[in-house]
């Protein structure tokens, strides 16, 4: 298994789970950009705010190869993708992956947030120019 | 069909109050939808899911002491739906006698408890909740989830308290479906069904009129000064939220109208509402009860509209769909 593919595996298992592919990469941009994480991925300033295409690839890599369990919800009319590392997952392999206690409390604090909340913040400081206010 | 939400707009009622929608999967589901639909034509049926709560079911008020009886009768079975999701119509595959007259009784039970809700047998309404699609028959069950932990075999203490075991794949059941059970039978989500039943007939009613969106359950927040840090961002307090709208009309993009739904409500609800819609800059509210909160079925207190005793009321459908349209028009 690839070193990024075992960070954003460690990532989710950590944060039992997350919701939302764009709740996933706004999370590591954020932990990238302001609680020091490996900064893994870069970020471009895509059509939906800061994007990896990497961590897409990644994300679906893990899925294809059974390492990550993808649920798709409903909700209204966009569809919506729950991530959460499936039985294959060796923890053991997971375990050289450090990311610090601190760092993970803040972002499950940040992944209880409804996304409207995560993305106003995202917008508001790195792209404020792009906030829309209807 | 969209992908996942990209920006989520914030929907501005009146500075510095903001409000924030986050659909919900199973109230947005097909058959969800196609259930509400079918309540149109089907008036006791309609009746019989908004006005009961799934946990009060068994609930009967009186002194007989037969009627004691039937009431933990209708608790056991209840409580096997929600622990189970399964519906206990069909008989299992070879089953031991204990495990057919165990299914048998709760079959029973489960009959006698809709000939007195609604009039109708349990197998009539075991059919129709498939052709919504409420519910599917399932060829093999091999487990089912209760309290969080999947369980290949059930235990159950059957009316004599009996300690009563058998497995899962034995058996051919009717799965209520997650949306079903989120919407109605989860404990958390109590009285959710009058909302998404107002809330799918607006946005059928008002299909065609493409300036209107109608959102369901709008968090309401003043707006904040931009966060400088993520330690602030996640120390965001629950109290930001400061209410919660039911449904919220927007006719492109300006608030008309916000629906608020109560099971049991009294006029302290109907005033407090007031006050919501006068902070949020809010032109009309409707105010939907079951209760009979007053003596007429409709009723204009300021600028709100209130529907009580709704399940009882044939002309509630009608008149609040001439309401509703009358306040698009007006705004």
């Amino acid at each position: 298994m690839e070193s990024e593919q075992k960070f954003v595996l460690k990532l989710i298992y950590e944060l039992d789970g997350v919701e939302g592919r764009t709740k996933l990469q706004k999370l590591i941009f954020l932990g990238e950009m302001e609680l020091g994480l490996k900064e893994v991925f870069s970020f471009d300033k895509h059509h939906y705010g800061p994007y990896s295409w990497h961590l897409t690839e990644v994300i679906e890599d893990l899925v294809a190869s059974g390492y990550l369990k993808e649920e798709i919800i409903m909700k209204g009319e966009h569809i919506s993708y729950i991530y959460t590392p499936t039985k294959k997952v060796d923890k053991l392999q997971l375990e050289e992956i450090k990311i610090p206690s601190s760092t993970i409390s803040t972002l499950r604090k940040v992944k209880a947030l409804p996304l409207g909340i995560i993305l106003s913040y995202v917008y508001g400081k790195y792209l404020p120019e792009r906030v829309a206010v209807l | 069909m969209s992908m996942e939400s990209i920006f989520q707009k914030e929907l501005l009622f009146f500075e510095p109050y903001y409000g924030n929608a986050t659909p919900l999967g199973y109230v947005e589901s097909p058959e969800v939808s196609k259930l509400i639909s079918s309540f149109e034509d089907d008036k006791p049926l309609c009746s019989f899911f908004i006005k009961n709560v799934f946990k009060d079911l068994p609930k009967k008020t009186t002194d007989n002491k037969n009627d004691e009886e039937i009431n933990e009768d209708y608790r056991n079975l209840i409580d096997f739906i929600r622990t189970s999701q399964i519906l206990p119509l069909c008989i299992p595959h070879k089953p031991s006698e204990h495990t057919y007259k165990f299914f048998k009784r709760l079959t029973e039970i489960a009959d006698s408890l809709f000939q007195e809700k609604i009039d109708r047998r349990f197998a009539n309404i075991c059919e129709k909740a498939e052709k919504i699609g409420i519910i599917r028959p399932e060829l093999y069950i091999d487990s089912v989830k209760h309290n969080g932990k999947t369980f290949h075999r059930i235990q159950l203490h059957d009316e004599k308290d009996e300690l009563f075991v058998f497995d899962t794949c034995l058996f051919t059941f009717y799965k209520i479906s997650e949306s079903l059970f989120e919407l109605w039978i989860k404990p958390e989500n109590l009285g959710m069904f009058l909302e998404v039943w107002i809330y799918h007939l607006l946005k059928s009613f008002f299909e065609i009129n493409t300036d209107l969106t109608i959102y369901h359950r709008v968090n309401i927040y003043p707006k904040r000064k931009q966060m400088e840090s993520i330690q602030e961002l996640a120390n965001l307090k629950q109290s930001f939220i400061i209410t919660e709208l039911d449904i919220a009309l927007f006719k492109n993009t300006k608030p008309i109208c916000s629906v608020e739904c109560k099971h049991n409500a009294d006029f302290s609800d109907v005033i407090k509402f007031y006050g919501i819609l006068k902070l949020l800059n809010i032109p009309e509210g409707i105010f939907v009860c079951v209760n009979p909160l007053t003596d007429e079925k409709y009723r204009k207190f300021e600028n709100i509209h209130i529907f009580s005793n709704v399940t009882e009321n044939d002309a509630f459908l009608s008149k609040m769909k001439g309401i509703s349209a009358e306040i698009y028009l007006r705004n």
